[in-house]
This record gives structure tokens, C-alpha cells and sequence, in this order.
């Protein structure tokens, strides 16, 4: 499925695909991060890992807003999660 | 004014597939007439086109043809009480023979057996959608408030710092999420349950993606039950929406689509 981006808006879609890469990768590092927690890591550890996500999560909000980039991530990562869906669907079932 | 049959269109559009029947006459899409093409004590639906598929980017023009094919099944309904339907758009190319009409009467011999005992089935039987959605809200409610490992999270986050919490409280989501998920396929098992008590059979189709933020998709089925059964599977569902948990959406009586073997 073809991820559609305007283009009078090429700026905004080219900056808001990044940007939600960007969300996805933060994402991936605060599962990774849940996992190091329970695995056993110190409390101060986790309490440093914890801040330095938060904060990554808070620049990227803050990128977003300031660049008016919310709805436009929103559907890029509907999009990626479109197509992830079909491709799991067609790894599950092959034969539909 | 309907069109004319024209019997040398090489293609042969199907709509369905019903016990011999006298005196059926309907039109079909695009106001073609319909006629049966008769095997022995069984008969095909068709209407007579080029051998091309229906195929249209309005939207509206591709509604109205499906519209037209499920009010040709709605009519032979009227004189049967069995009917294998058929998807739309299924035509079969006869212009490698004379009579196209034969194609289908050979199609229809080779399955003959397959046929019969499918009309048998499905006789006096049809088809129900029926959509089950739950409120996040009660869901979330309900595992935050049931699930000890969830509770035991929630207790520990009020005393955390920052960072601490801000870990906690994402890997709190994810249980949530999972514990809810998990809460939607009991309840759904529970009413699958109840449903399969008075229909004769079932399928679970893909669930909707996600309706709404208040509202989530928790069953899809298609139920295939004698038709008299209608009220008693309406009067039981009435029963789980007015619990106040529950949006039932219940459609039909549908020929039964979902429960057609591939006859290919």
C-alpha cells in the first residue's frame, strides 16, 4: 500500500515521516528499556534511562507542535501500521 | 423495459445456484433478465454479457451493481428455499463453444453431487452478520480493577520519581493493553458460546479495526441458522446490548455467503 503524501506538502510529509521514524525508534528504546528494568537493573539505572527517554518523548511532542507536524505523523503511522498489518496477515495466512 | 436476452453474448454472468424452479423471472444488473440454466433438478442463475468483468472506479456505479445482484438472490429466495449464492462479478467465458449456455450446464454436471448436497444444507437456512463492539472505557475499567499484576503496578507508581515512573507507567500500558485484549476474547468466547446454542453453524470473520476511541471490535461473525431462528438469536442479543456493555450491530437475513464451499 502506497503511503500517500500531498505534493504541495512535501516539506510536511517529508519532515513528518521522519519525525514519526523517529517516534518509532523511541519507541523500540523504551521497550528495550522495560525489558533492561525488569531484568534486574539498579534503581538509579532506571531511574537515568527512564529520564533520558522521557526527554526524548518530550522533544519529539515538542518538535511536532512547533512544526504543526501531529496530524500528519499520525497518518504516516497509520500508513506503516497498514502495510505491517498486510504483511503479517500475508505471513499468518498465505493462501487469503 | 428490461433488455432482451441475447444469447450470443459469449459470457455468462452467475448469481447463484438454487433447486429447479418454473416460472422465475427477474432482472438483473443493468436491467439484464435473468434466466436458469437448468442441469437435471438444479439451476444456474445467470444473465447473458460480454465475457468481462464489471469493473468501475464510481463508487456508486459498483454499489448499484451489487445491489442489483443481492436483489436477483433476494428474488429466487422468493421461490426456493435454498440458494448457493455466488460473489459478484463471477462469469464464466464461453466463447470457445457455440452455445455458451452448455459451459455452464458442464460446469454444473462436474458438480453435480458437491451441489446437491450444498442446497441440501443450506436448505431453509440464512445468513446473519452480527457485530459486537465493547466500550474501551468499561474494559480499561475493568482490568485496572481485576488484574492484580495491573493493581500492583498502579499502587507502586504514586511513590516513583520521574524517570522511574515514566517506564513503570508505559510498561502499565502494555499490560493493559494485553490484559484487555485478553478480557475481549473471554468475553467474546463467553458469547460465541451463547450464539452457537441456537444456530447451526458459525464463523469468525476479521475483526473491524479499530470503530472509534470509545469503542472496540470484539466479534465478527456470520451465523448460518434456519430461518425461523431470527428472534430468538435477535431476542438474545437484545439481551447483551441492553446489559449497557454491548453495541450489537445484527444484520440480515443474507444468503449464506460465508458458508459456501469452493465450488471451483
Amino acid at each position: 500500500m502506497p503511503i500517500k503524501i500531498e505534493e504541495d506538502k512535501l516539506k510536511e510529509g517529508l519532515l513528518g515521516l521522519v519525525v514519526a521514524l523517529v517516534e518509532i525508534i523511541a519507541e523500540v528504546l523504551k521497550l528495550q528499556a522495560i525489558r533492561r528494568m525488569n531484568d534486574g537493573l539498579s534503581p538509579e539505572s532506571i531511574e537515568r534511562l527512564g529520564q533520558n527517554i522521557f526527554e526524548i518523548f518530550q522533544t519529539i511532542e515538542q518538535i511536532k507542535k512547533e512544526q504543526g507536524l501531529e496530524e500528519s505523523v499520525n497518518i504516516i503511522r497509520e500508513n506503516l501500521d497498514g502495510v505491517i498489518d498486510e504483511f503479517l496477515d500475508t505471513l499468518v495466512n498465505p493462501e487469503e | 423495459m428490461p433488455n432482451e436476452i441475447d444469447s450470443k453474448l459469449s459470457g455468462r454472468y452467475i448469481y447463484g445456484i438454487i433447486p429447479s424452479v418454473t416460472g422465475f423471472q427477474t432482472t438483473g444488473i443493468d436491467g439484464n433478465p435473468v434466466y436458469l440454466i437448468f442441469y437435471r433438478d438444479i439451476a444456474a442463475l445467470v444473465h447473458s454479457c460480454h465475457p468481462k468483468a464489471y469493473q468501475s472506479s464510481n463508487r456508486e456505479q459498483v454499489e448499484n451493481w451489487l445491489r442489483q445482484h443481492q436483489n436477483v438472490l433476494d428474488e429466487a429466495l422468493k421461490h426456493t428455499n435454498s440458494l448457493i449464492p455466488m460473489s459478484f462479478d463471477g462469469i464464466i467465458d464461453g466463447s470457445s463453444i457455440s452455445d455458451p449456455d452448455d459451459i455452464l450446464k458442464q460446469w454444473l454436471q462436474e458438480r453435480y453431487i458437491l451441489i446437491k448436497d450444498l442446497l441440501e444444507q443450506l436448505s431453509g437456512c440464512v445468513e446473519y452478520g452480527i457485530k459486537i463492539y465493547c466500550s474501551n472505557e468499561m474494559l480499561t475499567a475493568k482490568v485496572t480493577k481485576e488484574n492484580p499484576e495491573i493493581v500492583g503496578l498502579n499502587d507502586r507508581l504514586m511513590s516513583m520519581s520521574k524517570g522511574t515512573a515514566f517506564l513503570f507507567q508505559s510498561e502499565l500500558s502494555q499490560k493493559i493493553r494485553k490484559a484487555v485484549a485478553a478480557e475481549c476474547q473471554i468475553l467474546g468466547n463467553e458469547i460465541i458460546a451463547k450464539i452457537r446454542q441456537v444456530v447451526i453453524d458459525l464463523k469468525e470473520n476479521k475483526l473491524d479495526k479499530e470503530v472509534s476511541c470509545s469503542q472496540r471490535a470484539i466479534l465478527n461473525l456470520a451465523v448460518l441458522a434456519n430461518q425461523d431462528k431470527a428472534e430468538i438469536i435477535g431476542d438474545l442479543l437484545e439481551n447483551l446490548q441492553t446489559s449497557g456493555h454491548y453495541n450489537v450491530v445484527f444484520t440480515g437475513p443474507w444468503p449464506a455467503y460465508n458458508f459456501v464451499k469452493d465450488l471451483n
